[in-house]
């Protein structure tokens, strides 16, 4: 397709080896307040270049993480293009309320619109003591983002232009109109068995199958006709660096743009496809104001709209999905003698009168004549920074100040038009429902944002003889305010003391005592302190004769206390009343009376969660450097969980939901990787692969008594799926000629009537009778509890190629949760090809699906959260993989106008492997499914 | 170095932020302050107050409580009133649960009566002291209020926990919280009940609040259960069940005090007139209109609607629904003849349902009876067989080849789009039922036809002033004819009660607290009518042979979950 022309751009890129894909000593860690050497750095941590992920076909930034990050859990539930990352969690899931701290240059700020050229490194921090100076906000661990800075020397200019096909992967495939109509009456028949077959729904299959009427008979292939499988996405940007020794700049300007995905006829003045773009801007500057002083303004922001047909972006999918295919044609080619059913001709503008029904959405008609709608959005951005070195009192001796403020907006323009739809009675006459209108003009969704940090520091860094020792104290407030809630602020103070002797033996003690508006005055603020501790093997004397083949060798250990705030509401110890209606009812007439009730109870102790973490940790650098490794084990104790006591009794005679600190739980896993790079003659090669693991258990959740131990979430992993245990299918044999079950210890189905060929419980509790109580945990939960992944690379004479294996295990899926992928007919939904093997007496040994239903919903006995439904979703797949060329040195000899040039191909989700087969195990059917990126590019860099 | 002193200065201004950085609060949540304050908005926390009473009306998973005594059954097959009914209940699932209902009741009466107290009120028009008696009688309506759910604690569980003052959740006070005695409990509400009444009025304008007699009918009402005999067994030594080592003439006593306060409640004046009369019509009382309606002393007030008469109606009228709570054909027998005689049938014998208690035809529902407007239903099977006859529709038909007809207003008509609503308040205490215990208390107390106190009416008078309500003509009315011992007396009326009071809620506590409970495991009959061309055969089925008691139902559980959250909490015996 057009994608694919573009012509030899080339592209300048230093090779992206396997040196950069682990800490290196050369490489600083950046911690906003500090940059720490890596080797001595005593925190859990991990650092990804930016150079990495650069040329990535991706659009948020937490993609770029998945499968190299050890300990980095992921899950990419949708494929949309905009606000779609994944989810994500550092060491899995280890307590109730998620949510990583995500630091963009010191304020907390989304990043996944972040362009990754302006990205310089990402860091992720995952022990006690790295998060220790953030007080309540990163317990579940932060991501660290330091955007790229100006160096010394003339301008340099890099250009940047990529083309990405997005192909979505595994999209349900409807049946034909034919097949679906053939098997809609044999549903209805299994239904309404005693139906003669003049009244089936459909009297005849068969006018579908063979074309002569296809307007009264449609066969209309949706997907195929209306849904792009290769959309273009391209990626365009241009950076300027350079400075002075007294200033240095970085100037970024990024743009993307999504063509949509939808094929529309292109028949109006205004776009009905769903194209997105994004345009970002950044500025980060530097100044020497005196030799001593550096000032640091940074200004970026970014701006996106989507366009949408209809106003949703995932209507016409979710319809030309459940769309069956025989219910109508996409239009009425206008013969001009069309009258309806009261006698009015009917007259269309283009010569299409639309289609549709009841019933059903007419895919067509959302994309070409419902009008569309507009979503915005506009973030703002700036930052100073002043950093004094105050050598001149103490050497030694720095001070900072930061002040960060953000801004947000968005809003959503409604320009939806009403219309009218036909359905054909016969070849003159059209049923006709609702009147054509003019567009609409609203705006609507409105949501603005602002956000202030300010951070103080004052550190001390000195060696003596062989001692360093570092001291830091800084103060930190920050603050987020949306239209109408009072704004969350939080505030506090943190100290760092660092020692290390000889580079062998380090200690840290760090410290912050910080507070959250959320709490009660005098009991907002917490003490959180954490230790950590060193031994480098490899600088002691003993191993003198090792250090050839172990030049690193670090042993680390850390443990400290952090506090957690999120999911707790704010003000949870005042009490608020609430006016409520008809109450009781007073007078001759019986009128009803408003009441006031208690919608919150104060809770005077609410407080935050307290999380204790263990870390202990090896890592070392063998064989000349080439060959490096790391292992992690942690422990997180969580208490006082913020959540539902259903423990709170009737004598208690509170009429709201108490939520109170009763929980606790603990999880504990392993961070591993190693990387080997290395040379042979010409080519340079790296190989290397991480594992992660993390469990947790749930010890009290302030669940109230319940009848049978697996009832409890108490004891069981967090986040595990539950539901009804499958014997089987009923078999006609189970039933005798009234319907009932022909043997009186089968239990009783309390959730339908049930037929041979419906799914048969199992009474867990021997009551008999299959209710709620028979709901016990099933399969490994949605959170994957084991990641891996492999990296390959290698590079000759500037052509080179690296590759991502990436997976994980023991994760469950659960198939009924969208419903329709489950069941045919779901809630008078479409029937897909997967679902061809359902059950019937003669395919009863191997049917995979029930007997076709015409009454499947919500809440049916089939459609029941079971283990025939919550299924393995492991998997394993090619992440990604690039190919590069870098044109020769040779050829831009020094004075030509341009520097270098790389052309590359660059792919992401190209393969994968997995038991789930039907959908892709990341995948939630409720949108758009996940994409398969595949790009060329170049960079110019002049 | 000026410079640097310039610089450092500009640094430290970061430091300025005021350390009350995080002390904004959302003071646009309404506080306890604001809600009582207002004219417009204190009265919501008095009506609050009275959201918490229930309803009666298809208490049990769509049945009344009476269905699971020897009156009556349910034809849902599902319901909780069969396992009620058949002892499958235990502190886990107890089925009979009012517990966290009438706590949330008591807190809100202790929040709002604390507050109507703490905060000023202010009132356009109204001098202080008016404001003063405005608040008084809200308490006083908050004290009516709690001793009307404790009253409902009493009855079910014997002894409850007193909480005697509002208290938030974190207060320490809870994790020690035990049952008081029973004594202490009748004392409880007797004595809120004294000072409610001390500033209610007599009658509101606004039916439905608490008045002074609502206040005294409840304090009438615990002290009857208190003298009655489940609480006061000879070597009782459990005080949340009942008295300990109650002596003959402390009960005799206990019984003089019930008269007494009945008395009271009778004899209320409105002016010149007493405040409670009989309403004329038995049939119409419970769906009379409120300022019609002076013999509803504690009641459940609601809307119209026809929901009872969906449910309760037999199929062909119902339309979608039906049956409901059915009675039994005990149930049946025990209504008197026309004259007041006794009713008797032979085992086996066909039933007579002409010729009996004029309220007969107002209660049940029979094969060949008239519902007024709607006509005539039949539960025969065989010729002229409908969806009312005895199992024709799962869940709708009877079951016992009755319907209960009592509480439903027949112009209620579902055939029509618009079917009608009409009143249905739930009572909990009325004239009738308080004269009856007027009747059991002067019985017990001083004997069947004397006064010696004065009080105006003897226990036969008050026996007499409901039977003839009901249609029976004084005069003539044999039913205490040969009827001379105390025992045989007291038999009369409860046996009356058991009538005037069916599905009222009345039955399945006064078998209790009289200790009568062979009869809660008799097993429920019905009546099979097969009519072949106009030959009506009678046949008795049994329906319900699984019914027992045991000797720990006479209290329900405490809820389970209550007993594992206050340590301190103890249990009914048996459970």
């Amino acid at each position: 397709m057009s994608a694919w022309l573009l012509g030899g751009c080339l592209f300048i890129q230093p090779p992206v080896s396997a040196q950069q894909m682990e800490n290196h000593s050369e490489d600083l860690l950046d911690l906003n307040f500090k940059k720490v050497d890596p080797d001595t750095y005593n925190g859990s941590s991990y650092t990804i270049d930016g150079e990495m992920f650069r040329n990535l076909p991706i659009t948020h930034l937490a993609n770029a993480l998945t499968g190299i990050v050890p300990g980095f859990f992921t899950r990419q539930t949708s494929g949309s293009v905009i606000n779609e990352g994944p989810d994500y969690w550092i060491r899995g899931r280890r307590t109730s309320s998620e949510g990583v701290l995500v630091l963009v240059d010191g304020q907390e700020r989304s990043f996944g619109s972040l362009s990754t050229y302006e990205i310089d490194k990402i860091t992720i921090l995952k022990d006690a003591a790295a998060v220790a100076l953030y007080g309540m906000r990163a317990a579940n661990g932060a991501i660290l983002v330091t955007t790229r800075r100006g160096n010394i020397g003339k301008p340099r200019i890099e250009l940047t232009a990529q083309l990405a096909s997005q192909q979505p992967l595994r999209v349900p495939k409807p049946l034909n109109a034919y097949d679906y109509t053939r098997l809609y009456n044999e549903a209805y028949l299994n239904d309404n068995p005693s139906t003669t077959p003049d009244n089936l729904p459909f009297t005849d299959p068969l006018l579908y199958k063979n074309g002569t009427n296809p307007e009264l008979y449609p066969n209309m292939d949706w997907l195929g006709q209306y849904y792009d499988t290769q959309q273009l996405l391209q990626r365009y940007n241009l950076n300027v660096s350079g400075g002075t020794a007294r200033t240095r700049y970085f100037v970024n300007f990024g743009a993307m743009a999504h063509e949509g995905m939808y094929n529309t006829d292109k028949a109006n003045t205004y776009s009905t496809n769903n194209e997105i773009s994004r345009y970002n801007i950044r500025s980060n500057f530097e100044v020497d104001v005196t030799p001593t002083t550096l000032l640091t303004a940074d200004v970026y922001g970014w701006v996106e709209k989507q366009n949408r047909p209809n106003n949703s972006s995932i209507d016409a999918f979710t319809s030309m999905v459940q769309t069956p295919a025989s219910a109508f044609p996409a239009f009425y080619v206008d013969h001009g003698n069309y009258k309806t059913t009261t006698n009015e001709k009917v007259t269309s503008t283009d010569g299409k009168i639309i289609a549709g029904s009841s019933k059903y959405m007419n895919p067509w008609t959302q994309i070409n004549k419902a009008g569309y709608g507009n979503y915005n959005e506009i973030y703002g951005s700036f930052r100073v920074k002043l950093e004094q070195d105050l050598k001149f009192i103490l050497p030694g001796l720095k001070a900072s100040g930061d002040i960060s403020m953000d801004s947000q907006m968005s809003w959503v323009i409604n320009r939806t038009k009403a219309f009218a739809y036909y359905e054909m009675r016969n070849d003159s006459t059209l049923v006709k429902t609702g009147t054509d209108g003019t567009m609409s003009n609203g705006v609507g969704s409105r949501s603005s944002n602002r956000r202030l940090t300010i951070d103080i520091n004052l550190s001390y860094q000195q060696q003596f003889d062989k001692h360093n020792i570092y001291a830091m104290a800084g103060y930190n407030q920050y603050e987020s305010a949306d239209e109408v809630s009072i704004p969350a602020r939080m505030q506090g103070v943190g100290g760092w003391l660092g020692y290390n002797y000889d580079k062998r033996y380090g200690i840290d003690l760090m410290a912050s005592y910080y507070g959250s508006h959320k709490f009660a005055k005098g009991k907002r603020f917490g003490f959180f302190p954490s230790v950590a501790a060193s031994w480098t093997l490899s600088n002691e004397e003993f191993f003198e004769n090792l250090k050839d083949m172990f030049p690193f060798l670090r042993l680390r250990a850390s443990i400290g206390q952090v506090g957690d705030h999120r999911g707790i509401a704010a003000h949870q110890y005042l009490s608020a009343l609430e006016q409520v209606g008809g109450v009781y009812n007073f007078g001759n007439n019986m009128g009803g009376v408003g009441g006031y009730i208690q919608s919150q109870i104060a809770n005077e102790n609410v407080t935050w969660e307290k999380v204790l973490i263990y870390n202990i940790g090896v890592e070392g650098r063998i064989l000349n450097d080439r060959l490096s490794f790391m292992a992690e084990y942690f422990r997180d104790q969580r208490s006082d969980i913020y959540l539902v006591n259903e423990r709170i009794g009737g004598l208690y005679g509170v009429s709201a939901t108490v939520r109170q600190n009763v929980g606790s739980m603990y999880s504990q896993g392993i961070d591993a990787s190693l990387q080997w790079s290395d040379k042979i003659g010409q080519v340079t090669y790296n190989i290397g692969g991480n594992y992660s693991l993390s469990r947790n258990m749930v010890q009290d959740f302030g669940e109230a008594d319940k009848e049978h131990p697996w009832l409890y979430q108490k004891g069981y992993p967090l986040g595990l799926q539950n539901g009804l245990t499958v014997v089987g299918f009923f078999k006609e044999e189970d039933f005798d000629i009234n319907g009932n079950f022909a043997d009186p210890t089968i239990p009783t189905h309390t959730f339908g009537k049930v037929q041979p060929g419906d799914l048969r419980y199992k009474d867990l509790n021997n009551d008999g009778v299959i209710d709620a109580l028979d709901i016990q945990p099933i399969g490994a939960g949605n959170t994957p509890n084991h990641i891996f992944a492999l990296n390959l690379g290698a590079e000759y004479k500037g052509f080179g190629f690296t590759v991502l294996f990436q997976g994980a295990a023991e994760i469950s899926r659960n198939i009924s949760s969208g419903g329709y992928l489950a069941l045919p007919f779901y809630a008078e939904g479409n029937m897909f090809e997967h679902q061809l093997n359902y059950w019937t007496p003669e395919t009863a040994a191997t049917a995979e699906y029930p007997r076709l239903s015409v009454n499947n919903a919500a809440g049916v006995n089939n459609i029941r959260n079971s283990d025939f439904w919550i299924r393995d979703a492991d998997y394993i797949r090619l992440k990604t993989a690039q190919i590069y060329y870098n044109l020769p040195d040779r050829w831009f000899r020094s004075g030509s106008v341009l520097r270098g040039v790389q052309v590359y191909f660059s792919g992401y989700n190209l393969m994968t492997w997995d038991k789930l087969k039907i959908v892709d195990p990341e995948w939630d059917p409720a949108t758009f499914p996940i994409n398969r990126n595949v790009s060329i590019g170049c960079t110019i860099k002049i | 170095m000026k410079k640097y002193i310039y610089i450092i200065s500009f640094i430290a201004l970061f430091i300025l932020p005021a350390c009350d950085f995080m002390d904004e609060i959302p003071t646009e949540w309404h506080t306890p302050e604001a809600a009582f304050q207002l004219e417009t908005t204190y009265e919501r926390n008095i009506n609050q107050g009275y959201a918490y009473i229930r309803n009666g009306y298809n208490r049990i998973n769509g049945a009344f409580l009476d269905a699971a005594t020897n009156d009556g059954t349910a034809t849902m097959l599902n319901s909780n009133i069969h396992k009620l009914a058949q002892g499958f209940y235990n502190a886990q699932s107890p089925i009979l649960n009012i517990w966290n209902n009438s706590y949330t009741g008591i807190r809100q009466t202790h929040f709002t009566e604390k507050y109507l107290k703490e905060v000023q009120l202010f009132l356009n028009g109204k001098t202080e002291k008016d404001v003063a008696d405005i608040k008084k009688e809200g308490i006083a309506q908050m004290w009516a209020l709690r001793a009307l759910y404790e009253f409902d604690l009493l009855q079910h569980y014997g002894g409850y926990v007193i909480i005697d003052s509002y208290m938030e959740i974190s207060d320490p006070r809870f994790n020690t919280l035990e049952r008081s005695s029973f004594e202490t409990c009748v004392n409880n509400i007797v004595t809120l009940c004294d000072s409610a009444a001390l500033y209610l009025p007599v009658k509101h304008a606004n039916f439905g609040r608490m008045e002074k007699g609502t206040a005294m009918a409840i304090k009438a009402k615990t002290l009857l259960y208190a003298a009655s005999a489940l609480y006061n067994r000879s070597g009782n030594t459990n005080p949340l069940v009942g008295y300990v080592n109650a002596s003959a003439v402390d009960i005799e006593n206990r019984w003089k005090a019930a008269a007494a306060a009945l008395n009271e409640v009778i004899n209320l004046k409105n002016g010149a007139v007493n405040r409670y009369a009989l309403h004329a019509n038995y049939a119409a009382l419970f769906n009379a209109t409120p300022n019609q309606n002076n013999e509803y002393i504690v009641f459940y007030a609601t809307a119209q609607g026809n929901g009872l008469e969906r449910r309760q109606y037999p199929p062909t009228l119902s339309v979608t629904s039906g049956g409901g709570t059915v009675p039994s054909q005990q149930f049946v027998d025990a209504f008197t003849n026309a004259d007041g005689s006794a009713y008797t049938r032979a085992s086996g014998a066909a039933p007579t349902y002409t010729g009996r208690d004029p309220r007969f035809d107002m209660i049940v529902g029979y094969d060949g009876s008239n519902y007024g407007p709607r006509g005539t239903i039949y539960t025969r099977l065989g010729d002229g067989e409908t969806n009312d006859g005895l199992n024709q529709v799962k869940d709708f038909s009877t079951i016992t080849g009755y319907y209960l007809r009592k509480f439903l207003n027949t112009t209620i008509n579902f055939s029509v789009a618009s079917p009608g609503n009409t009143y249905h308040l739930f009572p909990f205490i009325r004239l009738a039922d308080v004269l009856l215990m007027y009747a059991e208390a002067m019985t017990q107390a001083y004997g069947f036809e004397s006064d010696p106190q004065g009080y105006g009416l003897t226990a036969k008078q008050a026996l007499q002033m409901v039977r003839t309500r009901a249609g029976f003509n004084a005069a003539t009315d044999q039913y205490l004819a040969g009827v001379t011992t105390k025992d045989a007396q007291l038999q009369k009326i409860y046996d009356e009660r058991r009538i005037e009071l069916a599905f009222e809620e009345a039955r399945y506590f006064d078998l209790r607290r009289w200790m009568k409970t062979d009869e809660l495991s008799e097993p429920i009959k019905g009546m099979r009518i097969d009519n072949n061309a106009g030959n009506l055969t009678y046949t008795e089925i049994t329906v319900d042979n699984q019914r027992v008691f045991e000797e720990k139902m006479y209290f329900a559980p405490i809820p389970k979950n209550e007993i594992l959250v206050f340590p301190a909490l103890q249990q009914n015996p048996g459970w």
